[in-house]
């Protein structure tokens, strides 16, 4: 039976190839998205689990209570961790990490690298293996260093690293006591260079990793196979008040296997990206079988003659029904190779965008085959459902008799098909405008300071001590125009805290408040606007010592009336407000200015260096800026970056996901163009008779393409009416978690629709000017 | 075989009744070869597709082989004309993916007939009707009359008790109607109750009854 099924479907698609064409590749394009989406999303589900110990690994974050406000910390004190291990039976072993920035040097190679100072059980809680050494003995002395392989090559090329000694900061000597693989992509913890975490403490101070406060490290636990989680995150929970009484700090356990979907604060993180690719790719594959629907139904006339005799020599309906399913299937299963073939060409270009290096593992991973084949019978099943069902239901006689004329709820459904691959195209492409000028808003969004020509060095070893020298050395060459300093970049300062306190302050309010170190000429630099009292210069420098600079977020939290001359108590000390500057942004546009306070502290360790240069003869200023720092500081290369180029990459995962959507879009608007060409050349078929007629008795070519184009136009229309409130919807909700977010404008709106109707018209027009082009006694002879 | 009484068949649109069929009262017995005639629109094909169960009669009786077929559900009502009745139609109708060979498979694939013996009776057939040369040739390869041939091939290849044709030499020429017609009466005397529909007077002139209709009457003579 199903032979004689076989050969009419075979046959049939190998007359109609133009059909049969469009219909393949529309579902094979479906297909293959669906699969790549596919791929990526069991990718990011698949993140830390390479860990053997995975189910039993935790991270500890704090609650961090600020006033009446309750906030989520991924830091915790440094003490911490080890009181873990010591204190709680359930938890087996504990490690903490941190980050840090160095200059290694080894021969000639000389670079400022990113390092995570760790605890030795790091390395026996995770499995990373090791190329060379023993990863259970590789951090156990302090002046160890661990290197992953792409580090190891970067300093050793290939010569074996083992033993061999690495200097830091050009004071310290470090030990290669291991080599490890390079941490796999799908690892929420990322490092590749590893110290022991008592080199923390070296590069600090000596009480650095012991306190209850700092919240600048990260906490791992390993629990007991048998201890329930929740019941251990309970009793853990008291522990950091038990030593420091007047902390906010509550620590509790979070599943490390749950870190990279889910964030610690159970807004945002990666869940959100997966499920909204996971819905793309069912819109697209949605799609693509509403394409097949769609042709299907409208071949039916030739079929409808097949059906009916079927009927009359024997078959029951549920016979034409599994007939019509079968071919569907067998279409699909068609369309997964072709599907399978254009995932192999797309794969690459699709890594370069999302950032992976996915493959398909045929051979390795039985339930990928699995799926892949689920996904083309549910494909072949969905799509084919509606023909078989529409099919099968026909009278023999009607049909055999040639009086079957297309009733109005077929050709209703039709309709309501291809609007909706419109309203979902559409969607599509406002999604992908507004993620883009998002992204383009705050890429180029005024932060409240002017980040143009603006040259920035860190300061390493005496460079910080001779500022002095070296600011006035910089200021004789007159391309370089304003010289400060600061502890940070704008585009990031963490250092905060709470626990201010001011005359008439609301008992309920403990704000978080950013603390950064300035020089003085910062608002000059900057070209910040002074508000209120004066900002730091070198008169006030001797009486700097206990006094701040607020921005104006922070001066309105104190109340009405200038805080010039008011005091800010923290901690032990009491300082006087001197200033109020403008507010500007110093994180990134994600969140609300918040209050900040500036100190001129010279003693503070790590600083930055700003230079506002002229445009004119930028490289011979540079060049200029490169002599003086060999002279001041010579062990170390010049580094020096421009602030901009910093604001190009902060928002680097907008720009990927306008990427991503927007060639998701244009796939969808090709895949409907395709089910559209299909269905304009058939109805275009349909109606030869009519057009013919039409063409004695003298309509124009002009009347006859405008014709056969109305009914498309209307649908798209009807399209865009549908698709717009919906667009507005979504792309509210994704600017919701931007605090600065741009204005949702009716040209992104405009611009879909347009698009959509121009498409529209150029796909239809073909077969509408085909078919008007036609000789009328040709199309009327065929009677 | 067949009694009809009172058949009457009409189509409502809105209040108004189109008659097709007006009372007909019919009795056909077992290897009859019968003629319905009339001019275009007497209802001689509603007719025929009512006793081909393809259609239902709006009023009236009908029983098939002592069966009432009326009170029969649709599963059923399709099983009896499978196993008993074959078609014939004006335009062929054949599975134009289908060669001349598959064309006569797929009657006997529907009755679950197993491949050894799908393969006898399909060149039985094929000899029988003298086209074994033209067993892998499609329909569009075929002149009309053989594929009418064909098409009656199909219609008597799972050896029907009665044959229901409807203007079977129609677009065909006089050569070959008259062969046809022949093919007709060979059967019939094998035993095969034939009905036909036609406004031809020389096919009348092979069946041995008619029956004339005219506006859904049916009446002694035209």
């Amino acid at each position: 039976m199903f032979k004689n099924y076989l050969k009419v479907t075979l046959r049939n698609n190998v007359r109609q190839k133009g059909y049969s064409l469009i219909n393949l590749a529309g579902l094979a394009i479906g297909m293959a998205c669906c699969i790549m989406i596919m791929l990526w999303v069991q990718y990011e589900f698949s993140f830390d689990r390479f860990n053997e110990n995975i189910d039993n690994l935790y991270f500890v974050p704090t609650h961090q209570q600020y006033g009446d406000q309750k906030e989520i910390g991924s830091g915790s004190p440094p003490a911490l961790g080890p009181a873990l291990k010591e204190d709680f039976p359930e938890i087996v072993n504990s490690a903490r990490l941190t980050v840090a920035t160095v200059w290694l040097k080894y021969g000639d190679k000389h670079f400022q690298e990113g390092i995570m100072p760790v605890d030795p059980s790091f390395l026996v809680m995770m499995s990373l293996p090791a190329v060379a050494g023993d990863t259970r003995t590789a951090l156990s002395e302090p002046y160890s260093i661990v290197l992953t392989r792409e580090m190891a090559e970067k300093y050793f090329g290939t010569e074996d690293p083992m033993g061999k000694t690495l200097i830091v900061d050009n004071k310290y000597n470090l030990t290669v006591t291991a080599v490890l693989e390079n941490v796999p992509s799908n690892s929420s913890i990322r490092f590749n260079i590893l110290v022991p975490m008592s080199f923390d403490g070296v590069l600090f101070f000596e009480n650095y990793i012991q306190t209850w406060f700092n919240c600048s490290f990260y906490t791992l636990a390993q629990l007991h196979e048998d201890a329930d989680y929740h019941d251990v995150s309970d009793k853990i929970a008291g522990r950091i008040k038990q030593a420091l009484p007047e902390s906010n700090l509550e620590p509790f356990l979070y599943p490390l296997k749950n870190l990279h979907l889910y964030s610690i604060s159970g807004k945002g993180g990666h869940i959100e990206n997966v499920r909204f690719f996971i819905l793309i790719a069912l819109v697209i594959l949605l799609i693509a079988c509403f394409n097949f629907m769609n042709l299907a139904t409208a071949r039916f006339s030739k079929r409808a003659k097949e059906v009916g005799l079927r009927k009359v020599i024997g078959a029951k309906k549920s016979e034409i029904i599994i007939q019509f399913l079968s071919e569907s299937i067998l279409f699909s299963l068609t369309a997964l190779v072709l599907a399978l073939v254009l995932v192999e060409i797309m794969l690459p270009v699709f890594n370069g965008l999302a950032g992976t290096s996915l493959t398909m593992n045929y051979y390795s991973d039985p339930t990928l085959v699995l799926s892949l084949l689920g996904i083309a019978l549910v494909t072949g099943i969905v799509a084919g459902s509606y023909p078989a069902l529409f099919l099968s239901s026909f009278m023999p006689v009607r049909v055999l008799k040639g009086t079957l004329v297309e009733g109005k709820k077929g050709s209703w459904f039709r309709k309501i098909l291809v609007v909706s691959q419109f309203v979902l195209s559409i969607i599509l492409i406002i999604g992908t405008l507004v993620v883009y000028q998002q992204y383009g808003y705050m890429k180029d969004k005024n932060l409240g300071f002017d980040r143009e020509h603006l040259v920035y060095m860190p300061m390493m070893g005496s460079f910080g001590d001779n500022f002095e020298s070296v600011k006035s050395e910089l200021l004789q060459n007159p391309n370089i125009l304003n010289v400060t300093r600061a502890t940070h970049k704008p585009t990031g300062v963490y250092w905060n805290g709470s626990g201010w306190n001011w005359e008439g302050k609301d008992a309920g309010t403990n704000p978080l408040v950013t603390f950064m170190g300035v020089g003085l000429d910062y608002l000059e630099t900057f070209k910040i606007k002074l508000l209120q009292g004066e900002f730091y210069t070198r008169q006030l420098s001797g009486s700097a010592q206990y006094s701040v600079v607020i921005n104006k977020t922070f001066a309105d939290l104190m109340g009405s009336g200038s805080p010039v001359g008011k005091q800010l108590y923290h901690e032990e000390n009491s300082y006087t407000v001197i200033g109020v500057v403008d507010d500007f942004n110093f994180k990134p546009l994600y969140q609300q200015v918040e209050p900040l306070a500036m100190e001129f502290r010279p003693q503070f360790f790590q600083w930055f260096t700003f230079a506002r240069i002229s445009p004119e003869d930028m490289s011979g200023t540079i060049g200029y800026m490169e002599n003086m720092w060999k002279k001041f500081n010579p062990d170390y290369p010049f580094d020096y970056h421009f602030l901009d180029d910093d604001y190009d990459v902060l928002y680097h995962s907008e720009k990927q996901l306008g990427n991503i959507l927007r060639d998701f879009a244009i796939l969808a608007v090709f895949v409907s163009c395709l089910g559209l060409f299909g269905l304009a050349s058939y109805m275009a078929e349909q109606r030869t008779k009519e057009i013919g007629i039409r063409k004695v008795l003298g309509a124009t070519v002009a009347a006859i393409v405008q014709l056969l184009s109305r009914e498309f136009v209307i649908m798209v229309v009807v399209a865009n009416v549908i698709a717009w409130p919906l667009a507005y919807y979504v792309i509210n909700r994704w600017l919701e978690e931007f605090a600065y977010r741009m204005d949702i404008s009716w040209m992104d709106f405009m611009v879909a629709g347009a698009g959509a109707l121009v498409i529209t018209l150029l796909t239809v027009s073909y077969q509408a000017l085909k078919a008007a082009l036609t000789n009328p006694v040709k199309s009327l002879r065929h009677e | 075989m067949i009694q009809l009484s009172d058949i009457t068949k009409y189509y409502k649109s809105g209040s108004i009744n189109t008659y097709v069929l007006r009372r007909i009262n019919l009795d056909i017995k077992e290897g009859e070869h019968i003629c319905i005639m009339g001019p275009s629109g007497a209802g001689k094909s509603t007719l025929l597709n009512i006793i081909g169960m393809l259609d239902d009669a709006s009023e009236g009786g009908y029983s098939f082989l002592d069966n009432d077929v009326h009170s029969m559900k649709e599963k059923q009502r399709s099983q009896l004309y499978k196993d008993y009745i074959g078609f014939v139609f004006q335009s062929y109708h054949l599975i134009d993916e289908l060669t001349v060979y598959e064309n006569l498979e797929t009657p006997l694939l529907y009755k679950k007939i197993k491949s050894s013996q799908r393969k006898s009776m399909v060149c039985d057939t094929l000899d029988r009707f003298q086209i074994v040369g033209k067993k892998d040739l499609f329909p569009s390869q075929l002149s009309g009359g053989q594929q009418q041939l064909v098409g009656i091939a199909r219609a008597i290849i799972a050896e029907p008790k009665l044959i229901l044709a409807d203007e079977p030499t129609g677009n065909l020429h006089s050569e070959e109607g008259k062969k046809i017609m022949e093919m007709f009466t060979r059967l019939n005397e094998e035993g095969v109750t034939i009905i036909q529909a036609t406004h031809s007077e020389r096919n009348a002139s092979y069946s041995k009854r008619i029956i004339y209709l005219k506006d859904g009457w049916q009446v002694d003579s035209l």
